[in-house]
């Protein structure tokens, strides 16, 4: 058999490369099994091929070598991607990181705080001039009593029928409603009585409503409506609310939805 | 709406960040796909990989040079051109799983290599202990009161290196007797470059051209190392 053949030379090659397939690779194995002259060329293909790898490894020795020799020349301190070495180039990393975390982390939630700034509870000093049990003054007078005692649902029952009726005192009426919705946690409630009290004619409430109004929908964690409430007093520079509006824009990206303060912390605050 | 969202998530994805840039994911990635080019069956991908790992470890070199000043830049540069070639093996031969850094693995077999050089230098000036960093350490020079089982396993070890010099040699000698061309061409298709290529770069007419070239090269190559195993065993005959 002429193992020296071209085609003997590729089949053995196949099978040191593991290219054959199940059924050349069974009969090829009999035949190098039984055949020592097929061993023989197979042992020698394989020292052939190692000492194209020998070869191989030199030339990449010499080439590394140059490459080495450049890079040593090219780059005398190089320490790595930074030009430092790895314990410095931490704490560089660490540091990058700090910086780019820094001005994005939010300081705590400031609901409460920006709340209790604005937060102005109702006038709830006793009448001197109550005319009747009937009368609105004195349903007035009593609801005060009872938010002053914190029976702030009950102060709402006396105060709800008043705000259904035309009469002089429905303002303040609604005012202080607001106030007793607000103070009960009713915030959505709150925020829309104290929308239609700071549209009012009386002055004496209408500026005070709509402050409350912002803080409803602050503490109520509707952040969305405040931040319309604030964009529409911002287009306004004159009037009462801007100066209140700049600073719960300076301080918008301070609140979060889901930071909702209780009434009573919001209210304790007031002396 | 700016805000909004709870300080911890940040906090989170700042330590998370920390976290991963101090054990280095992509380095991990890296090095997984490194090792599935090496791995790949492609001489040519391997090729690039082994000389992009050359290049960006050459940091050890600097490392080992300042740690070792005895070895010279020549030196050490040899010593990390062979653990790059060790290391090449280990990972082929399947020693090499990933399961530790590639840097790390190659650092270590960098500096055995320098401490074999070292051991071989100093063996050639001194048979004494050399004292490195002020402390007495036996490894860089031969002891003369090392146990005997120590020194036969040496003995095994040196006649088992002996042996395998003895082969490289052989197959160095067998490269030399064939011509630069078939070298190369031989050289060309262990890389795995495609039989187009080789044909272009030795101006050779086809494929077939190629394979007839490949054939006629190795056929040579195989009769001297033949020849040359013949007589190595007439040698060891007489």
């Amino acid at each position: 058999m002429n193992y020296s053949s071209k085609a003997y030379f590729e089949k053995i090659d196949r099978y040191l490369n593991q290219q054959m397939g199940a059924e050349e690779l069974e009969v090829f194995e009999a035949q190098l099994k039984s055949d020592p002259g097929l061993q023989e060329e197979v042992h020698l293909q394989q020292l052939a091929r190692q000492a194209v790898q020998l070869y191989q490894d030199q030339v990449d020795l010499r080439e590394w070598k140059e490459m080495g020799k450049q890079l040593l020349t090219s780059q005398p301190v190089s320490r790595g991607a930074f030009g430092m070495k790895a314990s410095l180039r931490l704490v560089a990393e660490l540091a990058f990181l700090l910086i780019l975390w820094w001005p994005q982390q939010p300081q705590s939630c400031q609901n409460l705080q920006l709340a209790q700034k604005y937060y102005s509870g109702p006038d709830t000093a006793p009448l001197k001039n109550a005319q009747g049990p009937a009368s609105p003054e004195s349903v007035i007078e009593a609801a005060r009593k009872l938010f002053r005692k914190g029976r702030y649902e009950d102060a709402i029952k006396q105060l709800l029928p008043l705000t259904q009726q035309q009469q002089p005192k429905i303002t303040e009426a609604k005012y202080l409603l607001a106030h007793a919705y607000f103070a009960a946690e009713k915030y959505g409630q709150a925020a829309s009585l104290f929308a239609q009290v700071s549209t009012a004619k009386d002055l004496r409430f209408s500026a005070k409503a709509s402050n409350m109004q912002a803080i409803s929908y602050l503490a109520g964690g509707d952040l969305s409506s405040l931040q319309e409430l604030v964009n529409q007093w911002l287009q306004s520079p004159a009037s009462p609310e801007y100066q209140l509006a700049k600073d719960i824009e300076k301080h918008l990206f301070l609140l979060c939805p889901e930071s909702v303060p209780s009434a009573s912390a919001i209210i304790k605050s007031v002396p | 709406m700016h805000c909004l969202r709870d300080s911890s998530s940040y906090i989170n994805s700042f330590f998370v960040i920390i976290f991963f840039s101090y054990i280095g994911p992509f380095q991990i990635v890296r090095d997984s796909k490194l090792l599935e080019d090496i791995l790949s069956g492609n001489p040519l991908l391997r090729r690039k990989v082994f000389n992009f790992l050359y290049e960006h470890h050459i940091r050890f070199v600097f490392k080992l040079m300042s740690k070792y000043p005895i070895l010279e830049q020549e030196e050490c540069l040899d010593a990390y051109g062979e653990a790059i070639l060790a290391f090449k093996r280990q990972v082929l031969e399947g020693k090499f799983r990933g399961k530790s850094k590639i840097s790390t693995y190659l650092f270590r077999i960098f500096k055995n290599k320098c401490i074999d050089a070292i051991r071989k230098k100093t063996s050639k000036i001194e048979k004494e202990p050399m004292i490195i960093g002020g402390e007495e350490s036996g490894l860089y020079g031969i002891a003369d009161d090392e146990p005997e089982d120590k020194l036969e396993q040496q003995e095994e070890i040196e006649a088992r290196n002996q042996q395998l010099q003895q082969k490289r040699q052989l197959l160095e000698q067998a490269m030399e007797g064939i011509s630069e061309k078939c070298r190369k061409i031989l050289l060309a298709k262990y890389q795995g470059q495609p039989y187009v290529e080789i044909a272009q770069q030795f101006q050779l007419k086809n494929s077939q051209s190629v394979r007839q070239t490949v054939h006629k090269c190795g056929k040579k190559l195989k009769e001297i190392i033949r020849m040359l195993l013949a007589e190595v065993s007439k040698r060891e005959g007489q």
